[in-house]
């Protein structure tokens, strides 16, 4: 991150090479935001930091899910983003879509996640044991 | 004290450096010691700075002593029993980290997560074995092999692991750090690194138990993110930080002292 960076840009959360980029790219056309700067989603916590900073006043993900991740995975501290007036759209952002349809793709991310959760838990934990074994054979050797 | 005294002049010259480098990349001299957010280019000028005035004090401090820095280092690195205590020190702080990283994982005050592109992933998972072993040799020679060694010609083996933890701790914040809360962890474990070299009058031991704490350290990094209080669980940079970070540094100081007969 440069220091040169001007006040409030605007970011965008999407791989820029991945399958959703060019719809990324129509949305940002469409609404004159061409000169955002791309952050890939993996890397959103650098968004946070630069929300916090003051340097970002939109973010663009591209879609709802996109941005429930990064809450689910405490990558962003959204509150700070509302506090701070932080504007948030989506690329893809199913206008009109119904309260029910609201509420079901909050709950199918957050089940997603959890299951998500549960396999890095499982595979984590899985490695640290495999580790700690190891060592501990090695020292009563 | 001649070692303070060569540590302080590398510590003068990498700052004079580090400033000059700066100067040189249109940037404030006056940023001084700190990586953030610079340049690649300056960052690794700077980082080259740093490992050149770090070699330069390890093979002065000899010399001004009249002695080979490969002889004199050498003496600290006996090729006898005492080396494998280098593996021991390395494989209990293998097993303290991943104890501690196991306990975080299962109340989910740590989280596991791939951040990087594969291809980034493995480079930076190959450099840590290096990172872990150069890291740790380096500073052992330098605080250790130098500051406690010579410390231990003039002061009694408690105020020279106290004033070496001292020093080892401050030097991590010579340049400006994003968090200068993790001091104590950085003392608890200069007391455990310095007490051992007292104990076994040699680096084997420290440099095993250093780079066992940076190879988990840097190895999981690309992996893990906190989500536990940091007075808990310290931070990715220095997991020893945390309350149960410390509380381990000291569990396995004494247990070295238990192994190794310490007299402190």
């Amino acid at each position: 991150m440069s220091q040169d960076r001007k006040p409030a840009e605007v970011a965008v959360v999407c791989e820029k090479d991945g399958e959703r980029a060019e719809a990324m790219q129509t949305h940002l056309q469409s609404e004159d935001l061409a000169g955002a700067r791309w952050y890939r989603p993996p890397d959103v916590d650098d968004v946070d930091e630069a929300v916090r900073a003051g340097w970002v006043g939109h973010v663009v993900f591209s879609d709802l899910t996109g941005l429930l991740d990064a809450i689910w995975d405490e990558d962003i501290q959204f509150d700070r983003w509302l506090s701070a007036g932080v504007a948030v759209s989506f690329a893809d952002s199913a206008g009109g879509a119904s309260d029910t349809a609201t509420a079901t793709a909050v709950y199918k991310s957050w089940q997603r996640w959890q299951r998500r959760q549960k396999r890095r838990r499982l595979v984590a934990g899985a490695i640290l044991s495999a580790i700690v074994l190891v060592a501990g054979f090695v020292l009563t050797l | 004290m001649l070692a303070l005294g060569v540590l302080v002049a590398a510590g003068g010259l990498m700052w004079a450096g580090h400033a000059l480098a700066s100067s040189v990349a249109g940037r404030s001299s006056r940023s001084g010691m700190t990586s953030e957010r610079t340049s690649k280019g300056l960052k690794q000028t700077k980082r080259v700075i740093t490992n050149v005035s770090i070699t330069a004090a390890v093979a002065a401090y000899p010399l001004m002593r009249g002695a080979e820095p490969l002889t004199y280092y050498g003496g600290l690195l006996p090729l006898d029993g005492r080396a494998w205590a280098c593996l021991q020190g390395f494989f209990a702080a293998v097993l303290y980290m991943g104890l501690m990283f196991l306990g975080w994982v299962a109340t989910d005050n740590l989280r596991f997560r791939i951040r990087h592109r594969p291809g980034r992933l493995a480079s930076r998972l190959a450099a840590v074995p290096f990172s872990a072993a150069l890291g740790a040799l380096t500073e052992e020679l330098l605080f250790r092999g130098m500051v406690v060694a010579d410390l231990l010609d003039s002061l009694g083996a408690v105020p020279a692991v106290a004033i070496g933890a001292l020093v080892f701790a401050g030097a991590h914040y010579l340049r400006r750090v994003k968090r200068y809360w993790t001091f104590a962890g950085h003392l608890v474990l200069g007391g455990l690194l310095c007490a051992t070299f007292v104990w076994t009058r040699a680096l084997w031991l420290p440099i095993g138990l250093h780079a066992g704490g940076i190879l988990l350290t840097l190895g999981t990094r690309p992996f893990v993110r906190y989500t536990g209080p940091a007075w808990l669980v310290g931070a990715s940079v220095f997991p020893y930080a945390g309350a149960v970070g410390m509380l381990a540094l000291v569990l396995l100081t004494i247990s070295m002292w238990l192994t190794y007969g310490g007299s402190l």
